[in-house]
């Protein structure tokens, strides 16, 4: 008996130190930002970028390529645990603009969560494409991409439901989550039992 | 008797299942296609002589995807307190899935090397190595290593 416990403490405890094994963590949503922006005038995508982790993270942000001259970023964004934060690209063609740099323009957001300072230091770096179509110099959007990331969507910002109040006690990985759901049922089963007052009897053997 | 445990078997698998499914929808991500990478920190290779290779010290790599992700890999000079002494990126080797022997890929500056490709979720094992130059002025040297990815980017 004494044994089973011992054994039940040493799974949890691997359990638990496999949750927390991983440091760095970064996600992105899927597929290239577009903006359809002409001369003169302004406009904006967002993406999101995902902390799957327990922990809040810091995540800073730039901008590469040619399409940088004309955007506007947060250059740091924090994202709590199980949270999907997102981060609002708003692009600005000037009215001087020559279409020297033609109708599509493009560049890259890189958001950066940087780990731990050490001997070695190991970041995760989410690089998302962008595009700036401009439809007087011949801009325009794939026809399979008009509703990809292209306008302000509507954040949920959740990323998690239902357990996701789980989180902040860092009890966020499945595995955990399978745990305590075994454990709930075997509550339930001791419960029942002690209702209906089941006891094992051995059969009689009817002669 | 039988009749009760009957019903308590049943109540049994009923809560189990769904306990299950519960668990099951509330983990599901509802914000469209997504890819996560996540990468343990590597230890340090301690203290190394002029000449003399490291050990090979790992970084767990592990990727939930819902597309198609493309994984880079690149890292900086390896720079002194002393900001004059450096070590070139190349210093530092790196094997994909490395289970034994030297890494053979040399560190770049710019990210131009693929680790891997994938849509699924994926774990690897990235072994690091290190040689110190000789001569090489003695310092306390760090260096910093960045998993890049993207994600989806091939959409029509």
């Amino acid at each position: 008996m004494k044994n089973k416990k011992l054994i039940s403490l040493a799974t949890m405890a691997i359990v638990f130190s496999l949750s927390t094994s991983f440091a760095f963590a970064l996600g992105m949503t899927a597929g290239p930002v577009r903006i359809l922006v002409d001369v003169g005038s302004s406009g904006s995508a967002t993406y999101g970028l995902v902390n799957n982790g327990n922990e809040t993270i810091t995540v800073t942000l730039r901008v590469e390529g040619d399409a940088a001259q004309f955007l506007e970023i947060p250059t740091k964004l924090e994202i709590e645990p199980k949270k999907v934060e997102y981060v609002n690209v708003r692009a600005t063609i000037p009215q001087n603009y020559d279409g020297s740099l033609g109708g599509n323009i493009t560049g890259f957001i890189y958001a950066v969560q940087e780990g731990t300072p050490g001997q070695v230091q190991i970041n995760v770096q989410a690089k998302k494409s962008l595009q700036l179509l401009i439809p007087t110099y011949g801009g325009k959007l794939p026809e399979a991409a008009s509703q990809t990331q292209t306008q302000t969507q509507t954040p949920s910002g959740d990323l998690m439901t239902g357990f996701a109040s789980l989180s902040a006690a860092g009890l966020t990985d499945p595995l955990v989550i399978a745990v305590i759901v075994v454990v709930i049922v075997i509550i339930v089963v001791f419960v029942l039992s002690r209702r209906f007052k089941i006891v094992a009897v051995p059969k009689k053997n009817k002669k | 008797m039988m009749d009760n445990v009957k019903i308590f078997t049943a109540s049994t698998i009923f809560f189990a299942l769904t306990a299950t499914i519960f668990a099951s929808i509330s983990f599901a991500n509802n914000d469209g296609p997504t890819c996560d990478l996540t990468a343990s920190a590597l230890p340090s290779f301690g203290s190394l002589n002029q000449g003399q290779p490291s050990s090979v010290l790992t970084s767990s790599v592990n990727l939930v995807a819902d597309m198609q992700t493309v994984v880079k890999i690149y890292g900086n000079d390896w720079t002194g307190l002393d900001t004059s002494h450096t070590m070139p990126v190349g210093q530092t080797k790196y094997q994909n899935d490395w289970v034994s022997g030297d890494p053979t890929n040399p560190l770049l500056l710019t990210p131009g090397e693929t680790l891997f490709t994938s849509s699924v979720n994926e774990q690897h094992s990235v072994g690091f190595q290190v040689a110190i130059p000789d001569p090489q002025p003695a310092d306390t040297y760090s260096q910093t290593i960045t998993f890049d990815f993207t994600c989806g980017e091939f959409l029509p």
